[in-house]
C-alpha cells in the first residue's frame, strides 16, 4: 500500500469516525427518549437529526475555561490523550473484505494496549483541573479501568484460542460460525467489561452527575469538553466495531455488501449498549469492584480453560458444542451468583429476573405510540381532578364568610367585606399571594358554598413577584376552568378530557386519541 | 532510511523525556514524562520489527505500571510541594556516576552481533511462542513456575494487607 492510498484511507476513517459519532449521539438520545419515555431531540430538523450539528456549533463558540490553580499543560493535553487512542483503534478494524488500514499481526493485542492509554488521559484531566470532584472521578476511573480491563482481556483470549490468531482479519475469516455462539460467556464478559471501560450506566461512576458533578470533566468547557464528548461516543463506536469483529463475524454475511453488514452489526451492538444503559441503575462503588473481581474475573478464567479443552478435543468445533457452550455459560453464571453474594447480601441470581423484567419493560416502551407535544404551540390538557396550582373564585356564590382566610395555614388570603344593601356581605377585596401559596387546598375544602376552586391551568408564571398576588378580577371564575378537586359535584359537568388544547395530534403512528393518553 | 529517521526522533524524545523525569520538580508531571518515555521505547521496538514486544510494552508499562505509579503519587502527601531534594547529593552523584560508567563500559566492551543488511521484519508473535513453548527446546516449565511464583506473591500481599 503506497502513501497516497494510506493517506486517503486515513482521511476516510477519520470522516467515518466523526460522522458516526454524531449519528451515535443523535441515535442514543432518540433511543433513550423512547426507552425511558422522555422527549429526546425533536426540534432541529426532521426527527431532530440536526441536533448534534447544533450542539457542535454551540460548543465551538463557548469560552474555554482553565482553572486558575490547575496545571495548565496537563489540563490542555488530557482531552487529546483521551481522544487519540480511540481514533487509533480504527486502524485495525476490518470494515470489509480488504478494507482495513493495517492488518497488524498483533491486531487484538494492539487494540487492548492502545485503549489502555486513555485511562492516563482521564486521570490527567482529573488532576490538572485542581477540583475535588474531578479528582474523585479520576480516582474512580483508575480503580474501575484497572479492574475491568482484566476480565476484558481474558475474555478475548477465548476468541484468540479458537481463531488461532491475534490478527483481526484472521479472526473475522475464522468465523464460519459467529463466535458469539461458541463463546456466549466470553461475549457477555466482554460486553460488560467494555460497558465499564466506556463508562456506560450501570458503570458510570466516574461521571456520576448526582454524586460528583461531572467527574473528571467537571472543569472542561468549549472545544476541550467537545473532545471528551466525542471520545465517549467514539469509544462506543469502537467497542461496537470490536464486538462485531470478535463475536459477530465482522463484515461477513449473506446477500448484502460487506460494509453494510458491518454497519448493521455495529448499530445492533450499540442498540444493546443503549438498551442496557437506559434500563439499569448505577452500581455502588463496592458492588462495582466486587462484580469485576468476584464474578467477571473468575468466570473469564474458567472460560479460558473450557475453551482450551474444547480446542484440544474438537479443533473444528462441531455444532453440538454450541449448545454445550450455551449450557455451560448459563450453569456457570447461576452457580457463581449463588456462591458469592456481594456485601449486604446482594445476590445476582435474585436480581437476574428483575434485570430481565426491566429490560423487557424498556423494550416494550420502544413500541408505544410516542406523543410529542410541541409545547408553546400545543398544550396538554390537564386531568379533571388535577389539584392544580391556581385558584379560581366564583363571585356570585361567595358570601364573604372568610372561612377560606381562616383556613389558610400561611395566611395569604386577604379578605375585606362591607355590609351590603340587603342582608349579607359584599366582598370589597380578595387578594391571594400565590407566591407564598402551599397549594394545600384547605381554603377550597373550607369554603361552605363551593365558591373557591382549584383551577386546571398551569401557566401562572410571571416576571415579577408582585404579579403573583391575585386580586378579585384575576381570581374570577371566567379566567379558567375549575377542577373537580374537592368538588365532586362539578366533576360530571366537566367535558370529556381531550389531550390537547390547541393544535392537532402529532403522534408519529397516527394516534386516535382514545383511552389514556400516551398508551397504545 | 525512514526507520532510521524514526529511530533518531524516538531516541531523542526518549532520552529527553527520561531527563525530564529526573529534573522535573512536579512529581505528577515527572510521572507523565515517564509514561511518555515508555511509549517512545515501544516505538523503538516497532522500528526494529518487534511488533508483539511493542504491544506488550504499551500494555504493561503504559497501561499498567504507569497507573500504579500514578496511584502511588495520589496516595503520597504533599504532592503539591513537588519532590523534595535529597539530603545526600554527594553520595548520590558518586553512585550515579558509577552506574553510568558501568553502563557505558558494558555497551562499549560487549561484542555486539551486528547483522547487515537488516533482516526482513516479519510477524514475531508465532516465533516468540515457539521460542517459549516449544516442547523440545522451550521454557514451558520455567514459564509456569514464574507464573505460580507471581500468584504466590499476589496471595502473600493479600494476606499481609488483610485486616485481622
Amino acid at each position: 500500500m503506497d502513501w497516497a492510498h494510506l493517506g486517503i484511507f486515513v482521511v476516510v476513517i477519520i470522516a467515518f469516525f466523526l460522522i458516526m459519532a454524531m449519528v451515535f449521539i443523535w441515535l442514543e438520545r432518540r433511543l433513550i427518549g423512547r426507552f425511558q419515555i422522555r422527549l429526546g431531540p425533536n426540534r432541529a430538523g426532521p426527527f431532530g437529526v440536526l441536533q448534534p450539528v447544533a450542539d457542535a456549533i454551540k460548543v465551538l463558540i463557548k469560552e474555554d475555561i482553565v482553572p486558575a490553580r490547575g496545571d495548565r499543560w496537563v489540563h490542555f493535553l488530557a482531552p487529546i490523550i483521551v481522544f487519540t487512542p480511540i481514533l487509533m483503534i480504527f486502524a485495525v478494524i476490518p470494515f470489509g473484505e480488504r478494507a482495513i488500514l493495517a492488518d497488524l499481526n498483533i491486531g487484538i493485542l494492539y487494540v487492548v494496549a492502545i485503549s489502555s492509554i486513555g485511562t492516563i488521559g482521564v486521570f490527567m484531566a482529573g488532576w490538572g483541573s485542581n477540583n475535588k470532584y474531578s479528582l474523585i472521578g479520576a480516582m474512580r476511573t483508575v480503580a474501575q479501568m484497572v479492574s475491568y480491563e482484566i476480565p476484558l482481556v481474558l475474555s478475548t483470549v477465548g476468541v484468540v484460542l479458537i481463531a488461532g490468531s491475534l490478527s483481526m482479519v484472521s479472526i473475522v475469516e475464522g468465523q464460519s460460525i459467529p463466535f458469539i455462539l461458541l463463546q456466549p460467556l466470553g461475549f457477555l464478559i466482554y460486553f460488560l467489561g467494555a460497558s465499564a471501560e466506556m463508562n456506560r450506566t450501570p458503570f458510570d461512576l466516574l461521571e456520576a452527575e448526582s454524586e460528583i458533578v461531572a467527574g473528571f470533566h467537571t472543569e472542561y468547557s468549549g472545544l476541550k469538553f467537545a473532545m471528551f464528548y466525542l471520545t465517549e461516543y467514539g469509544h462506543a463506536l469502537a467497542v461496537s466495531a470490536i464486538v462485531t469483529t470478535l463475536y459477530l463475524s465482522g463484515w461477513m454475511g449473506p446477500g448484502l455488501p460487506a460494509f453494510l453488514w458491518f454497519l448493521i452489526k455495529v448499530f445492533f451492538v450499540f442498540f444493546l449498549v443503549v438498551w442496557v444503559r437506559s434500563t439499569l441503575p448505577r452500581f455502588r462503588v463496592d458492588q462495582l469492584m466486587g462484580f469485576a473481581w468476584k464474578y467477571l474475573f473468575p468466570l473469564a478464567l474458567v472460560n479460558i480453560f473450557v475453551t482450551a479443552f474444547e480446542v484440544l478435543l474438537w479443533p473444528d468445533f462441531p455444532w453440538p458444542v454450541i449448545f454445550a457452550n450455551i449450557f455451560i455459560a448459563g450453569a456457570l453464571i447461576v452457580l457463581w451468583s449463588r456462591l458469592f453474594p456481594l456485601e449486604g447480601g446482594v445476590r445476582f441470581d435474585r436480581y437476574g429476573l428483575g434485570i430481565a423484567k426491566g429490560l423487557a419493560l424498556t423494550f416494550r416502551h420502544l413500541f408505544r405510540t410516542p406523543i410529542t407535544v410541541q409545547y408553546p404551540e400545543e398544550r396538554l390538557n390537564t386531568s379533571k381532578r388535577i389539584r392544580g396550582n391556581e385558584l379560581l373564585w366564583d363571585d356570585e356564590a361567595c358570601n364573604g364568610c372568610g372561612a377560606c382566610a381562616r383556613a389558610c395555614p400561611v395566611g395569604i388570603i386577604n379578605l375585606e367585606t362591607r355590609r351590603g344593601p340587603e342582608k349579607g356581605l359584599l366582598v370589597e377585596r380578595l387578594d391571594i399571594d400565590m407566591g407564598c401559596c402551599l397549594f394545600c387546598g384547605l381554603c377550597v375544602e373550607a369554603c361552605p358554598l363551593g365558591a373557591l376552586f382549584m383551577g386546571r391551568g398551569y401557566e401562572r408564571a410571571t416576571y415579577r413577584r408582585g404579579q403573583l398576588v391575585m386580586d378579585k378580577e384575576r381570581l374570577a371564575l371566567a379566567g379558567g376552568e375549575p377542577s373537580a378537586y374537592a368538588s365532586p359535584q362539578i366533576e360530571a359537568a366537566l367535558p370529556e378530557q381531550t389531550l390537547l388544547v390547541k393544535g392537532e395530534m402529532r403522534g408519529s403512528r397516527g394516534h386516535k386519541g382514545e383511552g389514556r393518553w400516551g398508551w397504545r | 532510511m525512514g526507520m532510521e529517521i524514526a529511530f533518531w526522533i524516538l531516541a531523542a524524545l526518549g532520552v529527553g523525556s527520561a531527563l525530564a523525569v529526573v529534573l522535573n520538580r512536579d512529581i505528577f508531571r515527572a510521572a507523565l514524562f515517564l509514561v511518555f518515555c515508555f511509549f517512545t521505547i515501544a516505538g523503538i521496538y516497532i522500528t526494529i520489527g518487534a511488533d508483539f514486544l511493542a504491544g506488550v510494552q504499551v500494555l504493561i508499562y503504559v497501561g499498567a505500571i504507569s497507573i500504579l505509579i500514578i496511584f502511588a503519587i495520589m496516595l503520597t502527601r504533599q504532592t503539591q510541594r513537588g519532590s523534595p531534594s535529597n539530603r545526600l547529593p554527594l553520595p548520590a552523584l558518586v553512585i550515579g556516576l558509577a552506574f553510568l560508567g558501568a553502563m557505558v563500559f558494558i555497551v562499549l566492551t560487549t561484542n555486539w552481533h551486528v547483522v547487515t543488511p537488516l533482516p526482513e521484519a516479519g510477524p514475531t508473535t508465532g516465533a516468540i511462542a515457539l521460542e517459549l513453548f516449544d516442547p523440545e527446546s522451550g521454557f514451558v516449565l520455567p514459564f509456569e513456575i514464574a507464573s505460580v511464583l507471581l500468584l504466590a506473591a499476589a496471595i502473600g500481599a493479600i494476606v499481609l494487607a488483610r485486616e485481622k
